[in-house]
């Protein structure tokens, strides 16, 4: 037993020692161009979600166009994601490509860390006129873009419904008005159902997809702008303090599961696909997963909302957050000193998100940041269609997470989840955000 | 033996055995603490600009409630611990003393075992036991009636530091049972014999004459496990990371945040520096108070 | 005179069922979970939500397949045992040296020494990670195939020193001095002679340094980016990201990922656990 340990060991340790020359960083004589990248798409997804189907479509272009290149595409899982980038951001070690979230543009760009891609927009028209107005809203600072997202104009906040367990406890409609939506809440527990099913362990579901929409209406989108340009606004306005106050109710009345706080945004869904929660708010891009996983009676019930009416918003109802570009693919600044790695980007970008994407993405219910106007929608199932008109009809605000500092962004989550359990008054919350604010003022 | 005997070595086999290991391990363990000092006094966000701010990031540290909640986490976890994993080694390792304890080879192997385990995994498999619908503990107490005791384990920032010790306690009785029951057995066994003729039953042999001969490695036992208290990081970043909100931050972890998460990196150092000082602290406190036979030991 | 014989007895009886007790309950709440985590990884997610206790009906090696070509732990494996073997083998040369020296002679720099690997073991290592990654930025060794090798050396060598400090006091010096007059250099002492006898603390010292690099996390994730280089801990934690509502799959990534450190324990735990021992009985 032990000669053959120590004869595992040996073999496993010489392996690498040979394995050493490939893969490495910057090879050795004739130095070929190495072009690196980091993302959270999934090869596994590949089937289910159009975006990594395009991603890895243009890798195989890429590789086939540029035979002499290595490239490296490297993946990360979408929660892990964002403290890998701010590592490597704090390293200088970025890749050449990586997934830019709107928030982190700002920063990147004061820090030099990103390529501007307007002249590469403005010389090639026929694509860059395609894009959907506004959808790069996110991604440009001083006028300059910055990256360029193959989605854009979905919205972040959608609530799915059960409808079945709604009219069991007595709704035919789902309420519009906020106090009614109080009832249902109470009528659906009492029937033994949770109401809504929150996943908050990373703690960015609750602001990102409840908080800035109820926030957003309630302010109206001037005061958020004027949060994100820093031109005088506070959180200490009581208008975005009472959105905090509506969230606090909620948890007060029992809308959420006990757990909300240990559970992954994944598996919050799980609870409503058995049928055993009535609803869950998320993004639009949950509408497939829920055409896919759901237990078939759930799914036949299923449909979407938006946030009822709350007494004293400012903002118009059909106001949700979406309408932009969530997360882009943005290029390393540091490429600009090789054209050649300068070509690539420009290659890179364009077979990922083009027109043919475009329409592949609209053929799976996913909302491209290209304006696509006739492509099949056999494949799709009604959700996906209901999902499209719900599009139609709102009216976009910003989301949080994609506009603001992420130091404050942090403090922000972080007291949410506090907030949720009863742990934190709203006007504190909003004292302790505005602390950092003014402290991550430059 | 003395500096002069024949045996001294020259000093160049001094150096050339000393210098490799010695110096690795400044370079790697000591280096970073003067970068960190120096890093403290900056206000930098991981780019091409530094802002030299003085103590100001020590300023916002001390007066950082959330820090201080951090440390007292930490704490908790070393109550816990020191009660959980020294407390419940020194009774399985009385307890393995005795004659009538059958295959007590096994046994220790067995207690031992969850030490080697990675604390990640710990963390997941904990978090999964924990888990409201799917996992073990709320199914044990479903199914003897202790409905009632289901809390929301994970969740609760009331009972969060407690369900996060429990793991960590788990993981390392093992460790300590080991350490304490090799300083049991060295106990001469004259000592043993001659208290057998004067007739000290069971009882008084373990209060007598055990605990105060193997008092050394009790002591050694609670530094290391306060030590271990204070850096603990990877079972907490994997079971809440630090929430719900911060209620289960812990030192180690607040420092990584704020350096990765927030991108205050100067910030972040100053952070790093805080603890190490708290700990040294505790420990050599701790020491002082109990006190040490021999004095170039622990 | 016969009943109080028989109390007595009876009592021992008693007492000794009742510390057995006790043991075997310790014994099985720290085997339990992980037995629970291996049966259910042989489990589907469906037959788990249902009954998380219990034996599966038929056995789904698929979860194995599945997170070992997922999460690729071929490669992980690899990077990480070339990490904790070499790591290990240097810990076990380097404290082994000066662990001789501290025990044998006294000498200037003697307590400075001592201290300062004290200090290493109290410090928490993982509140310099911002440190030590700036550092090793500024050193060119970010995301390199040694790079993991020098903390996890640095990791253990305090323990390992202080094991190997303690034993070889206890050794007697008439040996070196035998080994001396029969014209051996020291090296040749230090290593022909006295290591051989450390064996019981140098196989614990290296069993334990490589399964603590085997395991290691925060250091893996700060310090590698390159998805060829990563460890088995950040293997895992990505896994179970991914799929964080597959119980039985995560459940089967974790698994494998520990089964060298289970058969390194079950062949070694007995060299572990007595090279504690006496290491501890002498440090």
């Amino acid at each position: 037993m032990k000669k053959l340990t120590v004869l595992l060991l040996v073999v496993f340790l010489s392996i690498p020692l040979f394995a050493n020359g490939n893969g490495e960083e910057g090879g050795a004589t004739a130095a070929p161009v190495t072009f690196t990248s980091m993302t959270t798409y999934n090869k596994a997804n590949i089937e289910t979600d159009a975006r990594v189907e395009a991603w890895f479509n243009m890798v195989e272009a890429m590789k086939k166009d540029h035979p002499d290149v290595n490239f490296e595409f490297e993946y990360i899982p979408h929660d892990a994601y964002q403290d890998k980038i701010q590592i490597l951001a704090a390293a200088n070690e970025l890749p050449d490509a990586l997934e830019v979230k709107g928030s982190w543009t700002k920063n990147f760009v004061e820090n030099e860390r990103l390529l501007p891609l307007t002249k590469m927009m403005d010389e090639d028209k026929s694509w860059s006129e395609l894009f959907k107005p506004g959808v790069l809203k996110n991604f440009t600072v001083n006028g300059q873009i910055y990256a360029i997202g193959i989605e854009g104009g979905g919205s972040t906040h959608i609530i799915f419904y059960n409808s079945a367990i709604l009219k069991e406890a007595g709704y035919d409609k789902f309420p519009d008005k906020f106090d009614d939506f109080k009832q249902m809440i109470a009528a659906i527990k009492a029937k033994g159902y949770i109401p809504i099913s929150l996943g908050d362990k990373s703690s960015w579901v609750a602001e990102s997809c409840y908080l800035s929409t109820i926030g957003n209406r309630m302010t109206g989108v001037e005061w958020t702008d004027s949060i994100t340009n820093r031109s005088g606004a506070s959180f200490n306005n009581p208008q975005f303090i009472k959105a905090l106050g509506v969230m606090a109710e909620l948890a007060a009345i029992g809308a959420f599961n006990e757990d909300l706080n240990s559970l992954e945004y994944k598996q919050q869904r799980t609870s409503y696909y058995n049928g055993k929660a009535a609803m869950f708010v998320e993004g639009g891009w949950a509408v497939n997963s829920v055409v896919k996983n759901a237990l078939p009676e759930v799914l036949e019930a299923t449909h979407l909302a938006d946030f009822p009416e709350v007494k004293g918003q400012v903002g118009p109802d059909n106001l949700n957050t979406g309408g932009t570009s969530g997360w882009g693919i943005g290029f390393n600044s540091s490429v600009s000193e090789n054209p050649e790695k300068e070509a690539l980007c420009e290659d890179l970008i364009k077979k990922f998100v083009n027109m043919d994407t475009a329409v592949k993405l609209a053929e799976t219910g996913r909302v491209s940041s290209m304006k696509v106007t006739d492509f099949d929608t056999s494949k799709l199932h009604r959700l996906n269609i209901e999902y499209k008109n719900y599009l139609d009809q709102f009216m976009p605000a910003p989301t949080y997470d994609l506009v603001w500092d992420p130091a404050v962004i942090e403090t922000l989550n972080s007291n949410l989840q506090m907030l949720l359990i009863g742990n934190i008054t709203p006007e504190k919350l909003a004292a302790e955000v505005q602390k950092e604010y003014e402290n991550s003022a430059e | 033996m003395s500096n002069h005997s024949a045996l001294y070595p020259k000093k160049t086999v001094f150096i050339s055995l000393l210098a490799p290991g010695v110096v690795l391990y400044a370079v790697i363990a000591l280096l970073p603490i003067l970068g960190a000092l120096f890093l403290s006094f900056f206000k930098w966000s991981g780019g091409v600009h530094k802002t030299f701010i003085g103590f100001e990031n020590y300023k916002n540290l001390f007066t950082d409630i959330r820090f201080w909640n951090a440390l007292k986490n930490n704490l908790i976890i070393t109550v816990v611990s020191l009660i959980g994993q020294v407390g419940i080694a020194l009774i399985v390792a009385t307890l393995f003393l005795s004659r009538s304890v059958k295959l007590k080879n096994f046994h220790r192997s067995v207690i031992f075992f969850p030490v080697v385990l990675a604390a990640i995994i710990i963390g997941f498999i904990w978090t999964m036991v924990y888990s409201r619908d799917y996992g073990l503990l709320n199914f044990i107490l479903r199914s003897i009636g202790l409905e009632s005791w289901i809390k929301p384990w994970l969740d609760d920032p009331d009972i969060i530091m407690y369900s996060i010790s429990a793991p960590i306690v788990w993981q390392y009785i093992g460790y300590y049972t080991v350490i304490i029951s090799s300083g049991m057995t060295a106990i001469p066994k004259e000592i043993f014999e001659s208290s057998d003729l004067d007739g000290a039953t069971g009882w008084r042999k373990l209060v007598y004459i055990i605990y105060p001969m193997t008092r050394n490695t009790i002591i050694v036992s609670v530094m290391i496990c306060i030590a271990g208290s204070m850096k603990i990081f990877t079972h907490i970043l994997v079971m809440t990371g630090g929430g719900p909100g911060s209620s289960s931050m812990v030192m180690a972890l607040y420092a990584y945040r704020n350096s990765f998460v927030k991108y205050k990196l100067g910030f972040g150092s100053a952070a790093s520096l805080g603890i190490m000082l708290i700990s040294l602290i505790f420990i050599l406190g701790t020491r002082k108070i109990m006190g040490s036979k021999n004095n170039d030991q622990f | 005179m016969i009943s109080s014989e028989m109390a007595v007895k009876a009592y021992r009886k008693t007492g000794s069922l009742f510390i057995n007790a006790v043991i075997w309950l310790f014994s099985i709440s720290c085997i339990f979970p992980v037995l629970w985590l291996v049966v259910s990884s042989l489990k589907t997610s469906s037959e788990f939500n249902r009954n998380i206790i219990g034996i599966p009906s038929s056995l789904q090696f698929s979860n194995y397949a599945k997170a070992f070509v997922t999460a690729d732990l071929g490669m992980l494996s690899v990077n990480s045992a070339f990490n904790a073997v070499i790591s290990m083998i240097l810990v076990v040369i380097l404290t082994f040296s000066i662990a001789y020296l501290l025990a044998r002679f006294q000498f200037k720099g003697n307590r400075i020494i001592y201290y300062m690997f004290l200090f290493g073991m109290l410090i928490p290592m993982h509140a310099l990670l911002v440190p030590v990654f700036i550092q090793f930025k500024e050193m060119g060794l970010f995301n390199k195939r040694i790079t993991l090798i020098f903390p996890y050396v640095v990791f253990n060598m305090p323990f390992s020193l202080f094991m190997f400090e303690g034993y070889i006091r206890g050794i007697p010096k008439d040996l070196d001095e035998s080994a001396f007059l029969e014209g051996s250099t020291i090296f040749r002492t230090m290593y022909t002679i006295i290591f051989p006898i450390t064996r019981p603390v140098m196989v614990a010292v290296a069993l334990l340094a490589f399964i603590s690099n085997w395991n290691e996390y925060p250091f893996a994730l700060v310090l590698i980016n390159s998805q060829h280089l990563k460890t088995i801990p950040m293997g895992l934690v990505s896994f179970n990201g991914e799929y964080s509502t597959d119980y039985p799959l995560k459940m089967a990534g974790i698994v494998i990922a520990t089964i060298p450190i289970i058969v390194l324990y079950l062949g070694f735990n007995g060299k572990i656990i007595r090279g504690m021992t006496e290491g501890s009985i002498k440090g």
